[in-house]
């Protein structure tokens, strides 16, 4: 036998080892929540890749206390605290916010939960997840961003009583603006025990209110300004919606801000209600976001457990039953959605529940339908239940 | 004769179900290979009628290993013995450590309520689910085209009754035992060679 051939085996052993030496993957990388989050907020964190482990993995979470920028995103100069805390315990009192592993695994299916405390005397409001200096260790194969997923769980309240509320958007466009419309609807079913009143003390709209007026919850002022609209009250009941018109409003494009100066957004449980079902959201006009439930039915399919996603997997179909056409686009909001059980591929969240768009389809004719698939993380195995609202027309 | 017609017409949905499935797997590539194989039968997430499949008669030149894993309402088995499974928990699964042989075969039987009696009110249906894995951890799906889930073939069982298949793998045949309209087609052969036949007399 030649020392060539005898050595032949030396070959795969090498290529072995070289492959155990090499370093596992690094990455920084981080997160912006969809949407704010509230008091009492929890935010559940699931591996959605097979066999994915860390072996450094530091979280920072900070409460969004100064001005943000119009994206919703953080100023450079905001730092997130970091402190070391071991994984055994996540919450920490002292310094909410940050939390920090070592030695940690965050595996499929075994998600943990963050359960956000505002400091005191200050709006809840958790904008951004970070993780810093991640190390993978995932085997060889790649890493993507959805080997974490970060989704709110059921929030009890959209708003808290006394807190200065703008909602959604800072800023709305006019479509038409020789004859504007403002938009306030409570998206909250009128014929349930989950139902909410609004009422808007001392709403006031400015035209192109400059943005430096602006800070997280309300405006710090106004100025001179004079607003275009000015009530000392507006109630918005359950599955209303109120229109203010605003008549002429100048060039197309132009832009209004909303301000409650020295007001209060006030919540009207009933006596039966545990939370809000649906939170109010305000828009332009054009084409306004309604509720459909006379017009809409909704069905699902059967949900199969994907061992490779770990999610519950199947589709929801929305039915024209009207006369007339309906005109899109479509949102599907999962409200009542069941605790522990989120929308893995949700579009985004309309406080506290998570809706999906129904992509392409810009109308349904009577009896026609459009299907769109859904995943739910389920870690618990819960019958998963929620209650649709679908919403036609461009969703705010 | 009308009378005949309407027998054989009203028979034909209540024939309808339960529905049954033959299915023959092709795995003569994984032979050997200590891989795991995956039975389920879940609800909607709305408003679900009951309904529950069976699973008869499997046979396969290869064998299940022992201690399946069983999540919500399985009832029978083990496999290879029949095998029950209903929708009435969110995840009703029979996952079970499989060495492939060369095929495997096995009648898929749905009945119930959402199939035989669709009430018209319900807003979800059902949807059973086979899968093959080439591990037995169940992580790497094999003999079929669907990555991302890793199942083989699915039937949904809609709410008007019906069902829908869609199978994934090129390896596995459906074949629905009996054909439904089966028996729909043989009354009116009867009717027409009845009708035939008193008239050339």
């Amino acid at each position: 036998m030649t020392l060539h051939r005898r050595l032949k085996w030396l070959a795969p052993l090498g290529l072995f080892l070289y492959c155990a030496s090499l370093p596992a993957e690094e990455k920084d990388f981080s997160i912006t929540l969809p949407a704010k989050l509230d008091d009492g907020t929890k935010i559940n964190f699931n591996a959605t890749t097979v066999a994915v482990t860390f072996n450094t993995l530091t979280i920072g979470i900070k409460q969004k206390d100064s001005k943000a920028n119009p994206d919703g995103s953080f100023p450079a100069s905001d730092v997130f605290e970091k402190r070391a805390k071991t994984a055994s315990s996540i919450n920490e009192p002292a310094k909410p916010f940050v939390v920090y592993f070592e030695d940690g695994a965050l595996m499929p299916g075994a998600p943990f939960e963050f359960v956000g405390v505002p400091a005191a005397g200050k709006a809840p409001y958790i904008a951004k997840v970070v993780f810093y200096n991640v190390t993978f260790d995932n085997k060889g194969k790649p890493v993507d961003k959805k080997i974490i997923e970060i989704s709110p769980a059921t929030n009890p309240k959209a708003f808290k009583k006394g807190v200065l509320g703008i909602i959604n958007n800072d800023y709305f466009d006019f479509s038409d603006p020789s004859n504007a419309t403002f938009n306030l609807i409570n998206n909250a079913p009128g014929d349930s025990a989950a139902n909410v009143q609004y009422t808007l003390e001392n709403l006031r709209i400015y035209t192109n209110l400059p943005e430096s007026n602006f800070t997280e919850d309300t405006f710090d002022t106004v100025g001179t300004a004079t607003p275009v609209f000015n009530m000392s009250s507006v109630v918005v009941a359950p599955g209303q919606a109120v229109s203010i018109p605003l008549g002429p409003v100048g060039a197309p494009g132009q832009s209004y801000a909303v301000a409650l100066t020295d007001g209060t957004i006030t919540e009207d449980l009933d006596s039966n209600s545990q939370q809000v079902a649906g939170p109010l959201s305000i828009g332009g006009d054009g084409a306004p976001s309604t509720a459909q439930p006379d017009r809409i039915s909704t069905t699902a399919s059967g949900l199969l457990y994907s061992r490779v996603t770990k999610t519950f997997n199947g589709t929801v179909t929305i039915t024209n039953t009207g006369q007339t056409t309906i005109d899109g686009p479509f949102t599907i909001v999962f409200t009542s959605l069941t605790p522990g059980v989120s929308l893995a591929n949700y579009t985004g969240v309309l406080e506290p529940d998570p809706y999906l768009s129904i992509p392409i389809v810009t109308g349904l004719a009577p009896s026609e339908s459009a299907t769109v698939n859904v995943q739910f993380s389920n870690p618990a195995n819960a019958l998963i239940n929620f209650i649709p609202q679908v919403f036609a027309g461009s969703f705010q | 004769m009308k009378t005949l017609l309407l027998f054989c017409l009203a028979l034909a949905p209540a024939f309808a179900a339960p529905v049954e499935y033959a299915v023959t797997v092709d795995t003569s590539s994984l032979a050997g290979v200590a891989g795991s194989l995956d039975f389920q039968f879940n609800p909607g997430p709305l408003t679900t009628q009951p309904a529950f499949v069976q699973i008869l008669d499997f046979t396969s030149s290869g064998a299940f290993a022992p201690g399946p894993q069983i999540t919500g309402n399985v009832s029978g088995g083990p496999l290879p013995a029949d095998l029950t499974i209903d929708n009435g928990t969110a995840f009703n699964d029979y996952f079970a450590g499989f060495t492939f042989g060369s095929t495997l075969s096995f009648l898929l039987n749905l009945s119930g309520p959402a199939l035989s009696a669709p009430d018209g009110t319900s807003t979800s249906g059902s949807a059973f689910a086979f899968s093959m894995f080439s591990d037995a951890a169940g992580t790497i799906p094999a003999l079929t085209t669907d990555q991302t889930d890793g199942f083989a073939f699915i039937v949904n069982v809609n709410l008007d009754g019906t069902t829908t298949v869609t199978n994934f793998s090129q390896s596995t045949g459906l074949v629905q035992t009996p054909e439904p309209q089966s028996l729909t087609l043989a009354g009116i052969f009867i009717l027409s060679f009845l009708r035939f036949g008193s008239r050339r007399s």
